[in-house]
C-alpha cells in the first residue's frame, strides 16, 4: 500500500505538465500562418469542386447520362484550365486524383473461398493492370450475381432488374475504359433514372463497405438516410428470413426500373464471352439472359438440374449470412442517431488498412481547422470559432460535411487559468505538476479536474463506461499521493496515474470523446446542422488532448454534461465530495448519519462528548491541514481557515481532554490520532491500546483486553461495563 | 514532353477556382436551357 502510494504521489506531479503544455504552446509563426491559410483556400476550393461534380454526374438533364462521358468532360474543362494536352501530367493527375476523377477499379482478391470478396481499390496504371482489373471485376460479378436468391413474388420481374444491372456493370467492366461505377455512378444508373434499391442493393453487393462508407461520407446521407436504411434493412437476413431488397419491391417500383432496362443496349445483352466454361454463374447468366430475350416469365427453374439450385442455395446462404453478420451491427447502429460516427469506426475494421504515412486529406483538413479554430480562440481571446470537419472518400480524398462552432466552456477557463497560476518546474522531457502545489485544493480544486481525476481513477460502469464516481478509497490514496499526468515532449501521448490500481492509463488516441466532454467539460453549440454537429476537443486543456470529432446529437447530451458538471460542483450531490469540502453542515450531515454502526472507538467518543463526526472531521483533514493551523487552547482544539468561515472548525469535546492529560498540545493529539489512524481498517476506527493516550480510566474503555486491535466486537461487553 | 514544375498549393487553388466556374456555368447553362 504504502509503495503503491509512493508511485502514486511521485505521479500526481504530472499536473504541472499540464501548466506547462499550456504555458509552452508555441504560437505558429507567421509563415505557417501563412501557408494554413492558402492549405484552406485550396481545401475549400476542393470541396466546392467536389460538390460541383457530383452534382454535375447526377445531373439528369444533361445530353449524356454516361457517368464515364461527364467525367471526361470534367477532365477535359480541367486540361483546358490547366492550359495541358498530355493527361499523364503530373501535376494533371494529381489534381484530377484528388477530383476523383481518376476512376478506381474494385479488385478482387480471392481467397479461395466461393463468394468471398476483398474489396481493394487500385488504380490503372498499366495495360496490364487494366486486363486483370477487367477479370478480376467480371469474376466478381460473376460471383455476386450468382450468389443472389430471388424469391417472393414477381421473381421474374425482379431477375430482369438484377440481371440488367448486372450486365450494365459488365458492360461498364468490358469497355474500352473499363470501370467498376462508383457509387455515385450507380446511383446515376439506377437511383435517378429507375429505382433507388436496385442500384443500392447492386452497390452494395459489390462493395459493401465502400457503399456504406460511400454513404456516410456524402452530404447526401441526410437525404439518403431513410432511403439507405431500407435498402439495407431488406437485405438483412436473420435466420428465419432470406428476402432480397427486390422482394420488398411494390408492382409500381418495379415498372419503373423497367425503364432502366429498356435503357441498357441490346448489344449488352447479346455480348456473350466465348470459349468460358460453365460455371454456375454463367449457367445462372444464360438462364437470365435468355429469358430476357424470350419472355422472363416462361423462364422455368426445371431446364438446370435440380441440384444445381441446391448449390445455389448453399452458396445464397452463406452469402446472406456473411452480409447478416457484417450487416447487423450496422442495422443496429443505423436504427437510432447519432450513428455515423460510430458506424464509420465499425466500418473501419472491413476497409483495407491505410499505412501510417498515408493521413487521409480529410484528417488533415480537420487538424488544420481545429488548429485554426484553437489559435483563433488562444490568439484573440474569442469565446468560440467555428471550425470545418471533412470526411475521406476511399480513393484518400475528402468532402466537407458539416460545420460546428467550437466554444470554450466557461469553467474551462477557469481550468486553464488554474493551471497557468501554478508553480512550474521544468524537466527535459516531461513536465509535471504535483497534487501538493494544489494550494487549498478542497475549495479551489476546478471541476474539471476532479472528473479527471475521477475519469483517471473511478471504475467502469456498465451504463457509462466512461465515467463513473471515484471511490473514497482511491481519492484518499490519491490526495495522499503524488499521481502525475505525464505527457511525452511531443504532446501525442499521456499517463495519468497508471501506477494506481484500476486507473486507467491515458494514451491520448484512445479517449474516446464522451470521456473527454467529461472530463473537460467542453461544450458544442449548434453548427450548419441540428442533428449532426461536430464535437471537438483541444488542447488547451493542458493535457495534450488531440483534437476529433464527433457526432453529438441534440440537447439531451448537453443537457446531461451540464448536469454531470453541477452534480461535481455541488457538495450536496455527493456526500463524499462533501466530506472534503467540510463545512459544518457536511459535518452534520456526517454526524446524523455516522452513528449505530458499532464501532467501539466511536461509540467511546461520543460517550466523550466528541462526535463521530469530530473524529472522522480530524482524521481526514488532520491528514492533509498542517499541525500549525491547529489550535490548542488546552481544554479544545480547533481549526480555523480564516480565508473560509464555513472550514471553522472546533472540538470542544467537553470534559474529555480533560480526563486525558496526555493531550496537552496539537501535537500530542495527532500522534495519538496517528496511532490510531494507523488502525484505521475500512470504516471502522479501532483505537490502538499502546496508543501513548490510552484511556484507561474513565468509563471510555477502548482497550481491547486481548491487547489485538483486530478482536472488535467480541470485547464489547468489556467495553461499555 | 514539356516537363512542368510541380504546382504550388496557390496555384492549385487558382486552377480549382476557374475550373469551379466553369463547371457552374456550364451547370447554370443547361439549367436555363431547360
Amino acid at each position: 500500500m504504502t509503495t503503491d502510494l509512493n508511485q502514486v504521489r511521485e505521479s500526481l506531479t504530472g499536473l504541472k505538465t499540464q501548466a506547462e503544455e499550456v504555458k509552452g504552446a508555441e504560437a505558429l509563426t507567421m509563415k505557417e500562418l501563412e501557408e494554413l491559410k492558402q492549405d484552406r483556400k485550396f481545401d475549400n476550393q476542393l470541396a466546392i469542386a467536389h460538390d460541383n461534380i457530383d452534382n454535375y454526374l447526377r445531373d439528369t438533364e444533361g445530353a449524356s447520362l454516361n457517368v464515364d462521358v461527364k467525367k471526361q468532360e470534367i477532365v477535359n474543362l480541367l486540361k483546358e484550365v490547366m492550359d495541358i494536352q498530355d493527361e499523364n501530367d503530373p501535376a494533371f493527375r494529381e489534381l484530377a486524383n484528388e477530383l476523383g476523377l481518376l476512376t478506381p477499379v474494385i479488385k478482387a482478391e480471392q481467397g479461395g473461398k466461393g463468394g468471398e470478396v476483398t474489396p481493394k481499390v487500385e488504380k490503372f496504371t498499366s495495360p496490364e493492370a487494366v486486363e486483370k482489373a477487367r477479370t478480376d471485376a467480371l469474376g466478381i460479378l460473376e460471383q455476386v450475381k450468382g450468389s443472389i436468391e430471388i424469391t417472393g413474388e414477381n421473381q421474374d420481374k425482379k431477375r430482369k432488374i438484377l440481371d440488367n444491372v448486372f450486365a450494365t456493370l459488365k458492360e461498364r467492366v468490358q469497355s474500352k475504359e473499363p470501370s467498376l461505377p462508383t457509387f455515385e455512378e450507380l446511383k446515376t444508373l439506377a437511383i435517378q433514372k429507375a429505382n433507388a434499391e436496385v442500384g443500392m442493393a447492386a452497390a452494395m453487393l459489390l462493395d459493401i463497405p465502400g457503399l456504406i462508407n460511400g454513404l456516410l461520407e456524402k452530404q447526401e446521407i441526410k437525404g439518403k438516410y431513410e432511403e439507405a436504411k431500407k435498402v439495407l434493412d431488406s437485405v438483412s437476413v436473420d435466420s428465419t428470413k432470406k428476402s432480397t431488397a427486390l422482394e420488398n419491391m411494390s408492382e409500381g417500383e418495379l415498372n419503373n426500373v423497367d425503364t432502366l432496362i429498356d435503357s441498357i443496349p441490346k448489344d449488352a445483352w447479346e455480348d456473350v464471352p466465348e470459349g468460358q466454361t460453365k460455371s454456375l454463374g454463367d449457367l445462372y447468366k444464360e438462364a437470365v439472359m435468355s429469358g430476357y430475350k424470350e419472355n422472363y416469365d416462361k423462364w422455368e427453374a426445371d431446364k438446370y438440374p435440380p441440384d444445381m439450385f441446391k448449390k445455389f442455395g448453399r452458396m445464397i446462404g452463406g452469402l446472406f449470412e456473411k452480409l447478416g453478420k457484417f450487416l447487423g451491427p450496422l442495422f443496429s447502429k443505423l436504427s437510432g442517431l447519432p450513428v455515423i460516427g460510430d458506424a464509420l469506426g465499425f466500418l473501419k475494421g472491413f476497409l483495407p488498412e491505410k499505412k501510417e504515412e498515408e493521413i487521409p486529406d480529410a484528417k488533415k483538413a480537420i487538424q488544420k481547422e481545429i488548429k485554426e479554430a484553437k489559435n483563433k480562440i488562444e490568439w484573440t481571446n474569442a469565446d468560440s470559432a467555428t471550425f470545418k470537419s471533412f470526411n475521406t472518400f476511399r480513393d484518400g480524398g475528402k468532402i466537407e460535411t458539416s460545420a460546428g462552432t467550437m466554444v470554450l466552456f466557461p469553467p474551462m477557463k477557469e481550468l486553464l487559468g488554474f493551471i497557468d497560476g501554478l508553480p512550474l518546474e521544468k524537466s527535459a522531457d516531461y513536465k509535471s505538476i504535483s497534487v501538493a502545489d494544489f494550494e487549498g485544493w478542497y475549495k479551489n480544486t476546478p471541476p474539471q479536474v476532479l472528473s479527471l481525476l475521477t475519469w483517471a481513477y473511478g471504475k467502469k460502469e456498465k451504463n457509462d463506461p466512461t465515467f463513473s464516481k471515484i471511490s473514497r478509497d482511491t481519492w484518499e490514496a490519491l490526495l495522499k499521493s503524488t499521481a502525475k499526468i505525464t505527457v511525452s515532449a511531443d504532446n501525442k501521448t499521456a499517463e495519468f496515474g497508471s501506477s494506481v490500481k484500476g486507473a486507467r492509463s491515458i494514451t491520448l488516441e484512445t479517449w474516446s470523446d464522451a470521456a473527454l466532454r467529461k472530463v473537460l467539460g467542453l461544450e458544442v453549440v449548434a453548427g450548419k446542422s441540428k442533428e449532426v454537429i461536430n464535437l471537438y476537443a483541444h488542447s488547451e486543456s493542458g493535457i495534450g488532448l488531440e483534437s476529433m470529432t464527433e457526432l453529438w446529437e441534440g440537447e439531451g447530451e448537453t443537457k446531461k454534461l451540464k448536469e454531470f458538471l453541477v452534480e461535481l460542483a455541488d457538495p450536496k450531490m455527493e456526500p463524499f465530495w462533501g466530506s472534503y469540502r467540510l463545512t459544518q453542515r457536511d459535518l452534520e450531515n456526517l454526524k446524523n448519519h455516522a452513528g449505530g454502526h458499532g464501532n467501539q472507538g466511536m461509540k467511546a467518543l461520543d460517550d466523550a462528548d466528541i462526535g463521530v463526526h469530530d473524529v472522522q472531521f480530524i482524521l481526514e483533514i488532520g491528514k492533509y491541514i498542517p499541525t500549525e493551523l491547529w489550535h490548542w487552547n488546552g481544554t479544545s482544539l480547533s481549526y480555523d481557515d480564516s480565508s473560509n468561515a464555513e472550514r471553522y472548525f472546533e472540538v470542544s469535546a467537553g470534559g474529555w481532554f480533560d480526563r486525558n492529560p496526555k493531550f496537552d498540545s496539537v501535537e500530542s493529539f495527532f500522534t495519538w490520532l496517528g496511532s490510531g489512524i494507523d488502525k484505521v481498517n475500512g470504516k471502522t476506527l479501532l483505537f490502538d491500546p499502546n496508543s501513548p493516550a490510552t484511556i484507561g480510566d474513565t468509563s471510555v474503555n477502548t482497550k481491547s483486553p486481548s491487547g489485538n486491535s483486530d478482536t472488535e466486537g467480541e470485547d464489547e461487553d468489556e467495553i461499555d461495563k | 514532353m514539356t516537363e512542368r514544375k510541380p504546382l504550388t498549393v496557390q496555384q492549385k487553388t487558382e486552377i480549382l477556382k476557374k475550373l469551379n466556374e466553369k463547371l457552374e456555368a456550364l451547370m447554370a447553362q443547361r439549367k436555363n436551357k431547360n
